[in-house]
């Protein structure tokens, strides 16, 4: 035995009797293995563990008080972890009990025989290896789950498990929020079709792509929430890999809200498409106007030739008059496009509207009611007046022509946070702008023209009446000024169009210093 | 590219600097009929060389000449002949460009489209009072 190899293990021998520490010294190492230290009570013990920190602590159940042998192995398990064999005479059967109550590794009947005592501490070193190893597996598991549990929660994308007949069976916070529920328990047991889908060819389609393939790409979907805003999402769905049960769930999916995107997209579709009018438009009054310059020149020149009397004034009178017409039209077009030369100033919008009520009331006539509703007296904004005057006369005259019959007009403003879109952006865009709202009850406009208003040479107007250029005009003009301007109409109800516009953020006291 | 309407022997008065044709045909009729003497070209560098070789009383110059900007010929005229008058001509004629012109030392402008009461307006200015006399005004415009 002698010739057993060094191990590499710590142990500390507790016992009251110094001759059984020493035979236990000896022993062990005889084995090679090598003794931390000796305890002879348990309050020294339990020192002397949390001190040498040793591998193994043999300890003796019945020491002088009893069973202080117990309680000190109680207290080194649960303070420092470090396994204890006992080594007892006792065949107290109530002891044996509470002894293995504190879950020793081992337990030598004395008189300690050295085969029983290795054999014990053998089996305790393996079986507190495989311990700490499950508690280090345990520990990464925990680690693991905290980790996607924290990314299930605060990813900002939605992820979702179906049952086989589309319900959902675990949704995460984004997802639950993005469909305009509070909770996960408010959505668990709802069926996709009554909580997210709301378009019946949608639902038909979902379906039977899933039952065809068992799965759905990444694709397009339009989804309702239950505050009935419509979502535009990106989806995928694919079979639950972990059937742990038949009742488990049959499908696992993600959710991307991308309506923002799309929204953004259409902005700059539209502005793009913007750009190209403007351009062309500009080149083609550019070249109108070299042609229109013979034309009226060669005009001008005849006239100046022809005696007064001559029956050919006329003709070329009308030809002046028309032409001159054209002109007229392509200095409204290079307006559109030319980036205009104002001059700005600190305007009170309240106080620039409501000096111009009888105006409007003037233009729009006895059977248009003008009522205003101001609420941003002291609000500044910095513009042209000539250039803001233009952008609301325009509107003004385009809505006393949508309501031939007569009606209400009201003009609002007030101030609003820029959130044009709900979501989607940072605290920081919050700014507040003001908002002016021009309201008629005329007879609207329909979606699709909807969409075209603002482009040039779009009219609904008869060709006497309009040139097509003065909603173009008025939104390139609320674009210089650093706002937009939105559009939302009922055909037969009436149209609103909305400018936002940046406040002047100069503090209407800084012009004093 | 530089064509001149000759009706006798006098020197030309006049030119005209513009990449439309249109533009150029009616600039050489009207001063046809008026009795003045007009070259006209099409391009920025062609008018430069015209100017020094001939002895203009007064430019008509395009602000947009294709690929060139009008205000830089305007400087290279203004820098070689400063008290020779040029006339701005242009659709695109913004204010910001009047007044760079202005400020580069053009003694005039026109929008597109002109008018023949405009352009008269704008060159008798610039005729020698002998000349006027022999000018075949319109009765409209003799006042």
């Amino acid at each position: 035995m002698n010739s057993a190899p060094p191990r590499d293990l710590k142990i500390l021998i507790v016992d009251d009797d110094p001759a059984l520490r020493r035979l236990l010294r000896a022993l062990l190492e005889r084995q090679n293995y090598s003794v931390a230290g000796e305890a002879q009570s348990g309050k020294e013990a339990v020192t002397a563990a949390g001190r040498l920190n040793p591998h193994i602590v043999l300890m003796d159940v019945i020491m002088e008080t009893g069973d202080a042998g117990i309680r000190a192995a109680r207290k080194i398990t649960s303070k420092y972890q470090i396994p204890i064999i006992f080594i007892t005479t006792s065949n107290n059967e109530d002891i044996i009990a509470r002894a293995l109550k504190t879950n020793p590794y081992g337990y030598v009947v004395k008189p300690v025989r050295p085969e029983n005592l290795i054999t014990a501490i053998e089996v305790t070193r393996v079986r507190h290896e495989y311990e700490q190893q499950l508690v280090t597996y345990q520990r990464s598991l925990e680690k693991s789950e905290a980790l996607f549990r924290s990314i299930f929660q605060t990813i900002q994308s939605g992820y979702f498990q179906l049952t086989i007949d589309y319900r959902f069976s675990l949704v995460n916070p984004y997802l639950y929020d993005l469909l305009g529920y509070t909770s996960q328990r408010e959505l668990l047991g709802k069926s996709i079709f009554e909580a997210g889908f709301s378009d019946t060819r949608q639902k038909n389609l979902f379906n039977q792509r899933l039952l065809e393939k068992g799965s759905i790409d990444l694709s397009e979907w339009r989804w309702k929430t239950r505050d009935r805003q419509f979502k535009t999402v990106l989806i995928s769905v694919r079979p639950q890999p972990v059937q742990a049960e038949a009742s488990s769930p049959q499908y696992e999916g993600s959710v991307h809200d991308i309506t923002r995107f799309k929204e953004l997209e259409a902005d700059l579709r539209q502005a793009q498409k913007m750009e190209v009018i403007n351009t062309l438009s500009s080149r083609l009054a550019h070249e109108i106007s070299n042609q229109l310059t013979s034309i009226l020149g060669y005009t001008d020149l005849c006239l100046l030739k022809l005696a007064q009397e001559d029956k050919l004034h006329r003709y070329l009178r009308a030809i002046q008059k028309k032409a001159l017409e054209s002109t007229e039209v392509t200095r409204q077009l290079l307006n559109i496009s030319r980036k205009s030369s104002s001059e700005p100033q600190r305007i009170e919008m309240d106080e620039f509207l409501r000096e111009r009520i009888q105006l409007i009331e003037k233009v729009m006539g006895s059977r248009v009611t003008v009522k205003s509703d101001l609420q941003t007296g002291g609000v500044h904004i910095s513009a042209d007046p000539r250039i803001l005057e233009q952008v609301l006369f325009n509107l003004v005259i385009n809505a006393r022509d949508a309501m031939p019959e007569g009606g209400n007009f009201t003009l609002r403003t007030c101030l609003t946070n820029s959130s044009r879109r709900k979501g989607g952006q940072s605290p920081g865009e919050q700014a507040s702008l003001l908002r002016v709202t021009l309201q008629d009850t005329g007879m609207g406009i329909g979606r699709q023209n909807l969409e075209k208003i603002f482009e040039p040479f779009y009219t609904t107007k008869t060709e006497s009446v309009g040139t097509g250029l003065g909603l173009a005009i008025v939104r390139g003009s609320v674009i210089d000024l650093g706002g937009r301007i939105q559009v939302t109409s009922r055909p037969g109800r009436g149209t609103t169009f909305t400018i936002y516009l940046p406040p002047d953020q100069n503090a209407a006291g800084a012009a004093d210093w | 590219m530089m064509e001149r309407t000759i009706t006798n022997s006098q020197p030309p008065d006049i030119l005209v600097i513009d990449d439309d044709e249109s533009i150029c045909e009616f600039f050489q009729d009207l001063f046809l009929e008026m009795g003045l003497q007009i070259d006209t070209v099409r391009s920025g560098a062609q008018g430069l060389e015209m100017v020094r070789t001939h002895a203009y009383n007064l430019i008509f110059l395009d602000i947009m000449l294709g690929s060139a900007n009008g205000l830089d010929i305007l400087m290279s005229i203004k820098s070689g002949y400063p008290r020779l008058p040029v006339i701005m001509i242009s659709g695109y004629l913004t204010e910001e460009n009047i007044e760079k012109a202005l400020r580069l030392g053009a003694d005039g402008y026109l929008y597109k489209p002109l008018t023949v009461r405009d352009i008269l307006s704008k060159t008798l200015r610039f005729i020698p009072p002998r000349q006027l006399a022999h000018l075949n005004l319109p009765p409209a415009l003799k006042s």
